[in-house]
């Protein structure tokens, strides 16, 4: 069963219902709408729809609220209730389109962070069009460290291995590709990506745009900067080309946030139906597979660190260099 | 709960939330802004973790949103517990 905020999002029930309805009579899903006032006949919620389930909630968290005090004041919000499904075992998942940062802060007081994760972060599939790579951090930590960068790394391979990449390719985002390149972060975050399997080295925008790697990673503002602009290239791209790019409804549909002990789905506050049907779908598939991933690549993470850092840093520069020679010579 | 259990409650709810095995001082002393780079959220998390394992163990424990937004140190948080706890016992 999904746990769905139905207060989340700019259109709120007005969309959420629907989607749920869609979700349960066209996917076969199980779908638990949380949230208030949800027996108002205005809203349109079929009695007796096998599979879709309400649970009562006593408020919502405004989408302007400072969104850490805002969740704690608000314990039986929509989404910390819908969170708390997910902590309970009673929901494999849960998908909000609310405030991102409430989405957050109910997922780490309510469903509570993997151990080892200093901020779990937000994991976004770029469109097949442009590359189709889980971009990792898409925003959800601002600052980060080397160490926080290379347990993102890990969860998104993590991530990417769920969704069906055998062995996924990991690309450090920078301004060039050769070691050495970038920022002070970038550059110490390189040596310790070095051990993390699947690891290719930098990769520039193009690369990414290319499909050069399966996961992106980077920090969380340079995430979201690179999601809103492949966003914002998508729509104005050609009628042709956006359909291609953008209109893949049965994508993600939702950014998914790595790092708690369940599975969270962020949907855009403008979502529509037929995102939020897609986001659905996402948690769905991922149920509870994706934090037990998660968990088994964040603890083996320690054993391969240490003896793996300086063979693996070495494989990097030879296929760093190598990258480097058949871009000159194209 | 005697202080040095509300210490070392406090200091394990600080090491989960900052991902660290130990902490990088005098724990009382930490800084949580300068020392432990935490935000508001990892301070809310924080003290939600500690309230919720007392609870657990039959403690009636509220921080104030006021209280908890003054906090600057590990030991302003763990003296803001014990006075909490004070505070039930009196009741």
């Amino acid at each position: 069963m999904i746990a769905l905020d139905a207060t989340g999002g700019d259109h709120g029930p007005s969309v959420t219902v629907a989607a749920a309805r869609t979700a349960v009579r066209d996917h076969g899903l199980r779908v638990a709408l949380v949230g208030p006032g949800l027996d108002d006949p205005a809203l349109g919620i079929p009695a007796g729809l096998d599979g879709l389930t309400t649970v009562p909630a006593s408020s919502t968290v405004p989408m302007e609220a400072e969104a850490a005090l805002g969740v704690r004041d608000a314990p039986y919000a929509s989404v910390r209730v819908a969170a708390r499904l997910v902590a309970d075992g009673r929901a494999e998942a849960l998908v909000s389109a609310g405030h991102t940062g409430a989405t957050l802060a109910a997922a780490l007081l309510d469903i509570r962070r993997l151990h080892g994760v200093r901020r779990p972060v937000l994991a976004a599939t770029l469109p097949p069009a442009l590359g189709g790579a889980v971009l990792v951090d898409a925003g959800a930590a601002p600052d980060t460290t080397p160490e926080a960068l290379t347990a993102s790394a890990r969860m998104g391979a993590a991530y990417a291995r769920v969704r069906g990449h055998a062995e996924p390719t990991l690309g450090l985002l920078n301004v060039g590709a050769e070691r050495g390149k970038g920022s002070a972060l970038v550059r110490e975050a390189f040596e310790g990506l070095a051990a993390v399997p699947g690891f290719v080295g930098n990769v520039e925008p193009g690369d990414v745009l290319a499909g050069a790697v399966d996961v992106v990673v980077t920090d969380g503002f340079t995430g979201n900067i690179v999601l809103k602009t492949v966003e914002a290239l998508a729509r104005r791209l050609t009628s042709t080309v956006s359909a291609a790019a953008g209109a893949d409804r049965d994508g993600p549909g939702a950014a998914v946030l790595l790092g708690v002990g369940g599975t969270v789905c962020v949907a855009h506050g403008a979502a529509r139906e037929a995102e939020i049907v897609a986001a659905l779908r996402t948690a769905a598939a991922l149920g509870r597979d994706l934090p037990a991933a998660l968990g088994r690549a964040l603890d083996g993470a320690a054993a391969v660190d240490g003896a793996a850092a300086g063979d693996a840093a070495a494989a990097v520069d030879a296929a760093a260099g190598a990258d480097a020679r058949d871009r000159a010579h194209r | 709960m005697t202080t040095p259990d509300v210490l070392d409650l406090v200091v394990r709810h600080v090491q989960t939330v900052m991902a660290l095995d130990e902490l990088p001082g005098a724990p009382r002393e930490l800084r949580f802004d300068e020392d432990l780079a935490a935000d508001s959220l990892d301070l809310v998390e924080l003290v939600e973790g500690v309230e919720g394992e007392l609870r657990t163990a039959g403690h009636q424990v509220h921080l104030s949103d006021d209280a908890l937004r003054g906090l600057t140190t590990v030991g302003e948080a763990v003296d803001a517990v014990e006075a909490a706890l004070a505070k039930e016992r009196a009741t």
